[in-house]
């Protein structure tokens, strides 16, 4: 039985799934084989890690509190860089692109910094004027935070994995998907930009969220296509 | 095809590789049949050159390839289902291989391949289609059709009653019809046409979208793109409540007289209405994509 054989058994090998008759030869490839034997040992090391994960997992009890103290000092960040640079900015393509940048980074550190569960900010931080008037705004951008993190958490692990595989890729295929991400990275900071503008936008929200979806979509098919390929 | 299915088409192979079935060893031509029933499964896996698969009213699969020296052709599986793929000596420089199928015609079909176009024709049963590099062309109307590629055209001729199609850089189009139709690019063109349509659904950042058909009055339509352009060509006697919005992009309406307002904070523009007392529900969404309504007739 040939190597490129073995290895599409080798999930049910592990899974104690094979006949005999199979399992027979996929065990004596694995004796001569360093790369099966090692694709086991990490198969069999993410079945115990998978059988060790808790069946739910709780919110922590301050979760609603943090996440409202990273959204005020987000409110307070963007208006802050719109009142500043609102004149100079229209006249400075790349100034708007940064400040765009500064608050993306921003609200993505302060909902990591929540996901990691650290204390929120000391310093006590006054309901921004926006905020109090448009709950609702405040509400979308709230929900959408958490999804946001969810979406950068999940392009970071995608993106990792890739890294590791991008030598299977052709290099057009590698630079026409950078091209795709860059394109793609480019219309979350313009989306990202005008919802902070306009928090309670929620058209704005679900083509952020498009934009994002799109992002760990197109990873996780390059992942899933050069993993087998 | 299930996570059993798959799982029984693994031990089928490894039986039939146990027992001595077949591996063409480095030889230029190759050819074998392998019963399949009109409605099984069959999977392919081919890296490099191209896949091209025929639908046939047997029940029968027969698979003819040209091999260059140090590949090799494994087939095996049973009567409900079997799957093939071409091995290399070199497995970081295959050479091409081109394969040519014939499939019962309700069988359901996968086939992935890395940088070689896949073409299926007249196959009705249910159809995954990958490629990396490579374009996919379908002809006909299964049942189901997944068609995925990274950099490639995707392209479909027929009326499938299911359809995801996705890209990155490639197009993809649908000419024909479909009752639930997905399709997705980051920056390649989007174009759907032809017959009678009800879900449909196509999602774009950059690319641009353009969309002729008739609209099921029950039907739901969605075409977003962040940037590109999108172009809607009705006719005139739809029924359709419609909802187009564009954050900072403009809107013409050229199938009624209704005019688009002005956007929240005088950016953009808004329409909304009813055609014909409303029916099918079509909504537009672009961020700075220009968007035109018009007519087919």
């Amino acid at each position: 039985m040939t190597h490129e054989v073995v290895r599409h058994l080798l999930d049910d090998y592990v899974a104690g799934d094979l006949t005999e008759d199979a399992r027979v030869p996929v065990l004596d490839h694995i004796g001569v084989c360093a790369i099966c034997r090692s694709e086991v040992d990490d198969l069999e090391k993410l079945a115990v890690q998978v059988a060790a994960l808790p069946r739910a997992v709780e919110p922590p009890v301050q979760a609603w509190a943090e996440i409202r103290s990273v959204i005020e000092r987000d409110a307070r960040v963007e208006r802050t860089v719109s009142r500043r640079s609102s004149s100079r900015l229209r006249a400075q393509p790349y100034a708007l692109a940064a400040a765009g940048l500064l608050v993306a980074l921003v609200s993505s550190g302060g909902t990591a910094l929540y996901l990691r569960e650290r204390a929120a900010p000391s310093v006590a931080v006054a309901p921004p004027a926006a905020a109090t008037a448009d709950p609702a705004g405040a509400a979308t951008l709230a929900a959408f935070t958490i999804e946001e993190n969810n979406y950068l958490r999940e392009a970071a692990t995608l993106a990792d994995v890739l890294e590791k595989q991008q030598g299977v890729l052709a290099p057009e295929t590698v630079a026409q998907l950078k091209k795709s991400l860059r394109i793609i990275d480019d219309a979350i900071l313009e989306a990202r930009n005008a919802l902070a503008r306009d928090p309670g936008n929620r058209t704005l929200v679900e083509m952020l969220s498009a934009n994002y979806r799109h992002k760990v979509d197109l990873l996780r098919r390059t992942t899933e296509m050069t993993r087998s390929s | 095809m299930t996570f059993a299915f798959a799982r029984a088409m693994r031990y089928a192979l490894t039986l039939a590789l146990v027992f001595g079935a077949s591996t063409a060893q480095a030889q230029a031509k190759f050819e074998r049949r392998l019963p399949l029933a009109m409605d099984g499964a069959f999977r392919v896996h081919n890296m490099v050159g191209s896949v091209t698969v025929r639908g046939w009213a047997r029940d029968t699969v027969l698979v003819r390839a040209k091999l260059a020296e140090g590949e090799r052709v494994h087939m095996g599986g049973g009567y409900k289902g079997a799957k093939m793929f071409v091995e290399s000596d070199d497995d970081r420089h295959p050479q091409p291989t081109h394969l040519e199928v014939w499939v019962p015609s309700r069988s359901k079909l996968w086939v992935k391949t890395a940088t070689a176009n896949i073409t299926v024709t007249g196959v009705a049963g249910g159809l995954d289609l990958y490629v990396v590099s490579g374009n996919i062309q379908v002809n006909g109307s299964p049942a189901e059709l997944n068609a995925e590629a990274i950099d490639g055209d995707v392209r479909v001729t027929g009326s499938p009653k299911w359809l995801r199609a996705k890209s990155a850089t490639g197009s993809v189009s649908l000419r024909g019809g479909s009752t639930d139709a997905a399709l997705s690019t980051v920056s390649g063109p989007i174009r759907i046409e032809g017959g009678s349509f009800e879900r449909t659904r196509a999602e774009t950042v950059s690319g641009n979208i353009t969309f002729s058909g008739q609209l099921d009055r029950s039907g739901v339509f969605d075409f977003d793109s962040h940037s590109g352009a999108v172009d809607i060509g009705i006719p005139v006697k739809s029924s359709a409540s419609v909802a187009i919005i564009s954050i900072s992009g403009t809107i013409a309406n050229k199938l009624t007289n209704r005019s688009p307002t002005a956007g929240k904070f005088g950016r953009g523009s808004e329409l909304n209405m009813e055609v014909n007392a409303g029916g099918a529900r079509l909504t537009v969404r672009t961020f700075k994509g220009p968007v035109t309504l018009r007519s087919t007739d």
